[in-house]
């Protein structure tokens, strides 16, 4: 198949399944934002751009190779434990406690066993994949908690981080159900309607993450604000 | 009746939604809450630090309202009945008969020197405690104290008050506290302002005092005046004077010399 074939039937998935589309360009509006607003980035809000990047750049493979018809499964378990592994390194960035990096590190210990035992068909693909979004969804409610006892921020809507984690919170339990279910929908012939159906949802649910974070990156002046007074 | 997998996921999925909206809507509200709680808490501690603060400063005042009292009372009682011993025994001195000059010059040269002591050490004594402000109140004081002042230097006193007369009388805090402020104000004109003339109008209504001192000296920027420590203390005491009698004052900078405007709210009047 030549580049331009490949290009027209990613055009053809595109226009017939539009809510993959959306999913996979929605992740420009947060990194057009978190450009626009690069000079009031912090250490965590400069790796969720990068996040970003990883994201778009490790979902091309995803579109050509369906393009191209080829089993791409292994492929698309890994890039989800990259991307929770992404989103607990955004975390891990941002605490300085040691105790609570021991925790964040014992969860990411708990995912790379999970991605190699899937590697090595220990266990089947992508059964445990929603126990990553639990872990993620823990440290944002803690994170949460937090938040609620610290008392210098004024209006939580305006604080960036408030928004950041509010999309991963939103995306881990939310999309917990639809990762419980792959492993009961999920046969050797992928293409079912229900798997289409969760990945539709899918896409949303992510799509609105993104939301959330571009959201988060305009509310970056407003914290830069908040740390100069 | 039985459900697909799909429906499942969808009623679930909308569910689990509505608690993470709910969860997300909770943390904003009890964030803000704690935020209130956080603010009153705050001010609820400076307003009792400003408190220990003020009563402190009213403690200090007093003590050293009583260590004046005392200094005063030791003047007046033993350096001055020393003097006037001393001044018996030179009396005793200058009527025996001499006949050498010099020595009769030299006892009435000490009858002089005595008898300046002996007004120096009333003059004091009656400046550290103003006993005309406790027996007949604040505007016969200040009047005392300015015409005092004005026999002693080239300034010409001018003294108005309005709806007070002279036998109002406040508590005994806030008379001592203005008339404190006033002779302060009077000594930083005297000595820094090059004023020749200074007017003070006092006027009470509502239950507030207001004051204005007024001089025609070259002026001052209030700015350098308190970052300077050795000028800045007269004024800081002013205001630390005031604020333990809800008072504020307000340095004004008049195209010619310096503008004071004292306010002294809640000030009842003694019966």
């Amino acid at each position: 198949m030549q580049l331009k074939e490949i290009l027209d039937e990613i055009i053809r998935i595109g226009i017939k399944y539009p809510e993959y589309a959306v999913g996979s360009l929605i992740p420009i509006l947060p990194l057009g934002v978190g450009i626009y607003r690069r000079k009031y980035s912090t250490k965590s809000s400069k790796f969720i751009l990068f996040f970003i990047i990883i994201f778009i750049v490790s979902d091309i493979p995803l579109w050509v190779t369906t393009a191209l018809d080829i089993h791409n499964l292994t492929y698309v378990y890994t890039r989800t434990f990259g991307i929770y592994t992404c989103l607990l390194l955004v975390y891990f960035i941002g605490t300085t406690k040691k105790s609570d990096k021991y925790i964040l590190f014992s969860f990411l210990f708990v995912m790379t066993l999970g991605l190699i035992l899937q590697i090595f068909g220990l266990i089947k693909k992508g059964q445990y994949t929603w126990v990553y979004g639990f872990l993620l969804g823990s440290v944002s409610v803690w994170y949460f908690v937090r938040l609620i006892n610290y008392p210098k921020i004024k209006d939580l809507l305006t604080y960036p981080f408030f928004w950041f984690n509010t999309g991963v919170l939103f995306y881990c339990f939310s999309t917990l159900l639809i990762y419980f279910f792959f492993q009961f929908s999920i046969t050797t012939e992928i293409k079912t309607q229900t798997y289409f159906l969760f990945r539709s949802i899918l896409e949303y649910l992510t799509s609105v993450m993104f939301v959330l974070f571009a959201i988060g990156f305009w509310n970056l002046k407003n914290n830069a604000q908040i740390n100069t007074k | 009746m039985k459900f697909s997998i799909e429906t499942y996921l969808i009623f679930g999925t909308a569910i689990l939604i509505f608690f993470i909206l709910s969860f997300i809507v909770f943390v904003v509200y009890y964030q803000r809450k704690q935020f209130k709680l956080e603010i009153t808490q705050n001010e609820e501690r400076q307003a009792i630090e400003l408190d220990f603060q003020k009563k402190l400063l009213e403690n200090s005042m007093e003590v050293q309202e009583i260590e004046r009292r005392r200094l005063a009372k030791d003047l007046h009682d033993e350096v001055g009945a020393l003097l006037s011993v001393l001044k018996m025994g030179n009396n005793q001195l200058v009527k025996k008969e001499v006949d050498d000059e010099s020595i009769k010059k030299l006892v009435n040269n000490n009858k002089e020197l005595i008898d300046e002591s002996i007004g120096l050490v009333r003059s004091i004594s009656k400046d550290l405690v103003p006993q005309t402000l406790e027996n007949f109140g604040l505007i016969h004081a200040i009047d005392e104290f300015f015409r005092k002042i004005e026999k002693n230097s080239d300034i010409e006193f001018k003294f108005l008050h309005k709806n007070i007369s002279e036998k109002t009388r406040f508590t005994p805090k806030v008379e001592l506290s203005v008339f404190r402020v006033i002779q302060e104000l009077s000594n930083n004109a005297m000595k820094h302002s090059e004023a020749t003339k200074i007017d003070l109008i006092i006027n009470f209504e509502n239950k507030t005092l207001n004051l204005i001192f007024a001089d025609n000296g070259i002026g001052f920027i209030k700015e350098d005046v308190l970052s300077n420590p050795s000028t800045g203390l007269g004024i800081r005491n002013i205001e630390s004077r005031l604020s333990i009698i809800n008072g504020s004052l307000k340095i004004l900078n008049p195209e010619k010399g310096a503008r004071f405007e004292i306010e002294i709210s809640d000030c009842h009047e003694k019966n």
